[in-house]
Formats: C-alpha cells, structure tokens, sequence
C-alpha cells in the first residue's frame, strides 16, 4: 500500500473528500504523525524515517531545487496554478489519486527517487538524472 | 512613527526609488547585535523594484543567522525574497500578533506561519479570496483558532498599510 505523509499546510478537509483508502493509499496526518509546527527538514526525515511520501502544497520546496535524490522515497508538489485553497487542492489531490489509480494500479507505484509535480490537467514524475514523465488526468477514474 | 523605514515610489516608469534609514535595531532572535544606521542615508537606485532594498536587509540578518542551513539555491531565493521587510514588520507588531505568528527560515522557508504551525498566512488568504468560509478553515487546518486566523490576518493587513501609526499597537 502506497504511504502518504501530509505536509500540515494540505488542507485537510480538501484530503479527506477523497477516498483514499478506496484507491489504497494510506494517509498520514499532522496529529497522527507529530509533526505539527516542525521544520521543514524535520518533517522530510519523518517521511525518509517512516517510508512515506510526502504530499506539500509548498510553493518554495520547487524553488529550492530539491531533486529526486533528495527525496528518497519521494515526495509530491501540488502546483495550484491559481490560489491555494480548499477546491484547488482537493481536486488535484483527487487528480493525482487517478492518475496513480489508472496508470499503476497492476503495478504498485514505487516512488523512490521522484518527484511529482500535480498540476489541474497532468502529473509530472521527475527522476533522478533529469527525466520528466507527464500523465495527463483522467476525467474519471 | 514606529517604523524606520520609508520607502518613496516614484510614478510607474520612473524606477526610482529613495530609501530612508533610521536608528534601526534588528528584532530580537535574529542576532546578539544592534545596527544603527544614521539618518539621511538616501540612495537612488535603477532597479524598477523594490527588491534591491531587501537584498541589503537580506545580506545583513543573513550574516547573524547562522543557524541558516548553507545552500547556494537558498541563499540565491532569499537574497531575493522579502524576509527582512516581513520580519521588520512583525518585530513592530503588536505582541497579540507576535504571539501567533512566527517567521524562521527553518519552517516553511521563513515564510510567515501561525506559530507552532507549518500553515503560512498568505495560504489562509489565498483560502479566503477563493470564498472558503471561515468555519471550514478551522475544518481544513486543524492546527488553527478562529483567533488565530484572525491575528494573523491583522499582521498580513498591517503590511498592506503605508503608515504603521495609522494603526497604533493593539
């Protein structure tokens, strides 16, 4: 079952719209994980520690230059083109739980070394070495 | 007036800028020290922006922080990013604001957050601007007061004002 670790800046509501344990990814929380208020390299070490991938809505993390390597069991950037909030993120969050659902749901997904980059119509996985992977959404599961 | 900085736009397309500086003290955290730049500094400058002020107030708490994790694209972001002017603006916030909202470059990359949080402010308002009502915020991020919201929304407005003693400490 594929792991997710929830940055505490995810709206949490916009989360849990989704039917995630449907689709069979297991979702970490804040609370349930103590990671409240810690920092940002904190928060990457729990995910690291605990196998799971971590899901931010943090623009910075992109500009930062983080790599696939940097992540070694990967990490997920929802990329709102427009606002952060609660409708944008809850339909990219369910954009890329179809995009997983369709594409990989014979093979579960190994995330170690990528990065995917959610944006509202695709998903990019960028690998280490560079290389870029573009799913389009479905508009159904 | 209890802030020391002025800045004095010129009209678009002029692209110049005059910079005032006055018996600044850094806030307390971001270093042992006190600087103190005399009055009458004026600069002019060509950069169409206002981003070149906060690179010198970047360079300056950059040299007392460090506790700042070294990294060339870090230091590149933040040379131009508007910690210095954020962070000078919540040291003059009024202690109801202090109390909720931090800036530390190790949480969120030192962008405003409600203390103890990971949630940046400026998310909350692009929440509100997207019409999430207030109640489903405190649904969406758990970690999150009603007042809460609200003080960090007063200091987002404070730095949306020209004059702080437009609005005297609260």
């Amino acid at each position: 079952m594929t792991s997710f670790l929830i940055d505490e800046n995810m709206n949490q509501k916009a989360v849990r719209t989704v039917p995630t344990q449907d689709k069979g990814f297991d979702v970490l929380f804040p609370d349930q994980g103590g990671y409240r208020g810690a920092s940002d390299k904190a928060v990457r070490d729990i995910a690291t520690r605990d196998h799971r991938v971590l899901v931010s809505v943090e623009r910075d993390f992109g500009q930062f230059g983080l790599k696939p390597e940097d992540m070694p069991d990967g990490a997920i950037w929802i990329r709102p083109t427009g606002r952060i909030s609660q409708p944008n993120v809850g339909v990219l969050f369910e954009g890329l739980c179809k995009v997983l659902v369709q594409n990989f749901r014979s093979d579960p997904y190994n995330f170690k070394g990528k990065i995917l980059e959610v944006y509202p119509d695709r998903v990019d996985v960028r690998t280490v070495g560079g290389g870029v992977t573009s799913y389009p959404v479905p508009s159904s599961a | 007036m209890s802030d020391l900085l002025t800045l004095v736009n010129k009209p678009a397309g002029e692209h110049a800028q005059i910079q005032h500086l006055s018996g600044t003290t850094l806030p307390a955290g971001s270093g042992k020290a006190a600087f103190f730049v005399g009055t009458g500094i004026a600069n002019l400058m060509t950069i169409p922006h206002h981003r070149g002020f906060e690179s010198r107030t970047f360079s300056i708490y950059n040299l007392l922080i460090p506790e700042v994790e070294p990294s060339p694209q870090f230091n590149l972001y933040a040379a131009f990013s508007n910690f210095g002017y954020l962070r000078e603006r919540l040291s003059h916030s009024s202690d109801a604001v202090k109390s909720v909202v931090e800036m530390n470059f190790n949480i969120m990359h030192g962008n405003p957050v409600f203390r103890g949080t990971r949630i940046p402010i400026y998310q909350i308002i692009e929440e509100l601007a997207d019409g999430t009502p207030l109640h489903e915020l405190e649904e969406g991020y758990p970690s999150l007061s009603l007042e809460q919201i609200q003080r960090g929304l007063d200091f987002a407005a404070s730095v949306v004002r020209i004059y702080d003693d437009q609005l005297p400490d609260r």
